[in-house]
């Protein structure tokens, strides 16, 4: 099946197409997730490194708020916190060590800061030392000479770039995660939009071929029935025109082998009268009887140029209908020739062609027809309309004028052309009758062979149509010729 | 040929003047001098058997010999056939079918609508005038009502 193969191709088509957007939204949201998962892990480090960092400075602002509180009233209550502070940085700074470890691009010196926080603690170490052996003065020089305090003021220029730089990292990774977010939701958006797209166009392609299929069937359906439609027109038109050979076959015998009868009898009864007229003849003196001098004057008076007059009669009669036989074989085999007529046209002109018998007789034609194009062959159809108002003319009532309406309807790839008059009619029992060749119907009061309807009836089969005729005796008949509107395809499909 | 003491007339329906008139020398030479009317279409015939209006009362008390040609211009011999079986003044008048036609469903068509014999013209004139010359001797035999 040649319908299959688009729809194939079509499906696979929209399949891999399904297939391949699917794989490449999951792949890219794995590859987002990812990024995100790690611009968050990026993120918790750079947090981790700026509270280690701002922890570890307090512990030491503390350490130092101490020991200046202990220098300055010698309580020993302020070497409490003091205390606390400096137990509490080497965890701190452990902790700072261990987020710093976790940050990709360490660039820092944590060696160099944990120095300076060792130097100050020290210096914190001493002074809280000397002022508990009692030497405070010693202790608050240390003090005043500044180096703690330079110290100090180092360590926190270190801190606040640690602190500084996590916060960038933080800025930058808060930035990036933000994007990704979008990128996932715009992706999914994007891939629900695709997959709407291409389950729309699967269900409007699998749509498209249930309805083709549907069509299909309906037409194969419909093919089906047209050639059962078909095969048994023509079987009904092969019966018809073998009914038809036969039928003409037993009328042209009958009709022939009746003159030849005549031709045989009257040249019996030729030898007979040459018998009766010899006996007189060649007498040679011998005496002849009243009887034969009669028999050979009747002879030779009434019977012989009888006897001739039939044999001639019989023979012309022969010769008239094996010419009628000839016309209409000729006519069967004639060449038809499509072309474009207005069936109009066509009746007006055989309408004018015996309008000087019409005036004769008082009739009148209405032409009830408008312009109708046919595709047909002018000479049958011209033939057949001259034929039936011929015979409308000579079958006319003496009772009433003569009245002819000529009329065409089309039946779809047919048309009728209706000849109807008013004239005599024909009895039901003779309408077959009067299409056959040699018969003629009604009383025999006009000339004719009864050739005419015969011969219109072959030239409306060779067209691909029929004629009919529905008569009410007494009242007038209607001849229906029905004829295809375009001849062209009959001759394809009697050639096909 | 009588009937009841009276002339049969003999009633020929052939539409070809040629065998009408081939009939009639052999019928005389058979010795049938019956008068005989000739009709050349099935119309006028049925007129003149079954009466104007075909009722077939002019018939009643006539002594008529029909013989019928079955190929007629208007209309069949065996229609004609048929009406004069089918009329009660008529159907007992004998119908000699005389014709060219010798298809045998033909022939069982016409006996079986009550023709009394069904002769086919031979081509050939000797077997035609043997054929009339039986039929003179079987009208001086034939019972007319």
């Amino acid at each position: 099946m040649t319908i299959n193969k688009p729809f194939v191709r079509n499906s696979l088509i929209m399949l891999f197409c399904g297939s391949a957007l699917l794989v490449s939204v999951v792949l890219s949201a794995i590859v987002l997730i990812a990024q995100t998962q790690e611009t968050f892990d990026k993120l918790t480090v750079a947090r981790a490194v700026r509270t280690s960092a701002s922890d570890l400075f307090s512990l030491l602002q503390d350490a130092e708020t101490g020991q200046r509180g202990f220098l300055l009233t010698a309580d020993s209550g302020f070497l409490k916190p003091y205390q606390d502070a400096v137990g509490q940085i080497a965890g701190a700074e452990g902790r700072l060590t261990r987020a710093m470890s976790e940050l990709s691009n360490r660039s820092d010196n944590t060696a160099e800061l944990y120095s300076l926080i060792n130097e100050k603690l020290r210096e914190l170490a001493s002074t809280v030392e000397a002022a508990k052996t009692g030497n405070l003065e010693a202790a608050r020089r240390t003090v005043l000479d500044g180096n703690g305090q330079e110290l100090m003021t180092k360590i926190r220029d270190r801190m606040q770039a640690i602190i500084a730089a996590s916060d960038t990292a933080i800025r930058t990774n808060v930035g990036k995660h933000a994007t990704f977010s979008d990128r996932l939701q715009f992706i999914i958006i994007a891939a629900f939009i695709a997959i709407l797209v291409v389950l729309g166009g699967a269900i409007y392609i699998i749509m498209r071929h249930v309805r083709s299929l549907t069509e299909a069937r309906r037409e194969l359906m419909k093919l089906n029935e047209e050639l059962e439609h078909r095969v048994q027109e023509r079987t009904q038109d092969v019966v018809r025109a073998n009914q038809e050979i036969q039928r003409y076959a037993y009328i042209v015998t009958h009709d022939l082998r009746a003159p030849l009868v005549n031709i045989m009898g009257f040249a019996s009864e030729l030898d007979r009268s040459i018998k009766d007229v010899s006996a007189y003849v060649l007498a040679d003196g011998e005496p002849l009887s009243q009887q034969q001098v009669l028999d050979a004057r009747m002879a030779v008076e009434q019977d012989m140029p009888e006897a001739l007059g039939f044999i001639r009669s019989s023979t012309s009669r022969m010769d008239g209908l094996i010419n009628a036989i000839l016309k209409i074989s000729r006519d069967g085999r004639r060449q038809l020739k499509p072309e474009s007529i207005d069936v109009r046209e066509i009746a007006a002109n055989c309408v004018a062609s015996q309008q000087h018998r019409l005036d004769e007789v008082g009739g009148e034609v209405e032409l009830a027809l408008s312009s109708m194009k046919l595709f047909s062959d002018r000479m049958s159809i011209e033939q057949i309309l001259a034929n039936l108002v011929d015979n409308a003319v000579k079958y006319r009532s003496t009772e009433r004028p003569l009245r002819i309406k000529i009329e065409a309807i089309r039946r779809g790839r047919l048309v009728d052309i209706i000849v109807e008059d008013n004239g005599r009619g024909i009895e039901a029992d003779d309408l077959e009758r009067v299409f056959e060749l040699f018969r003629r119907a009604g009383p025999q009061d006009q000339v004719g062979e009864g050739i005419g309807l015969a011969h219109v009836r072959s030239l409306a089969r060779n067209l691909g149509g029929d004629i009919d005729v529905r008569s009410v005796p007494g009242k007038g008949s209607a001849f229906i010729l029905t004829t295809p509107t375009d001849l062209t395809q009959v001759l394809r499909s009697l050639s096909a | 040929m009588k009937a009841n003491g009276r002339e049969v007339t003999i009633v020929m329906i052939e539409d070809d003047e040629g065998h009408a008139r081939l009939i009639e020398k052999n019928v005389r030479r058979a010795g049938v001098h019956n008068e005989i009317v000739p009709f050349t279409n099935g119309t006028a015939a049925l007129e003149y058997i079954l009466g104007k209006d075909m009722s077939g009362t002019v018939s009643a008390d006539r002594y008529l010999l029909i013989l019928l040609d079955l190929n007629l211009p208007d209309m069949s011999g065996t229609e004609i056939l048929q009406h004069i079986k089918e009329n009660p003044f008529t159907k007992r008048l004998p119908v000699v079918i005389l014709t060219t036609t010798d298809d045998a469903r033909e022939i069982q068509r016409c006996y079986d609508l009550g023709a009394n014999v069904y002769i086919t013209k031979p081509v050939d004139y000797e077997g035609f005038a043997n054929a009339i010359r039986q039929l003179g001797l079987f009208f001086s035999v034939i019972e007319v009502p």
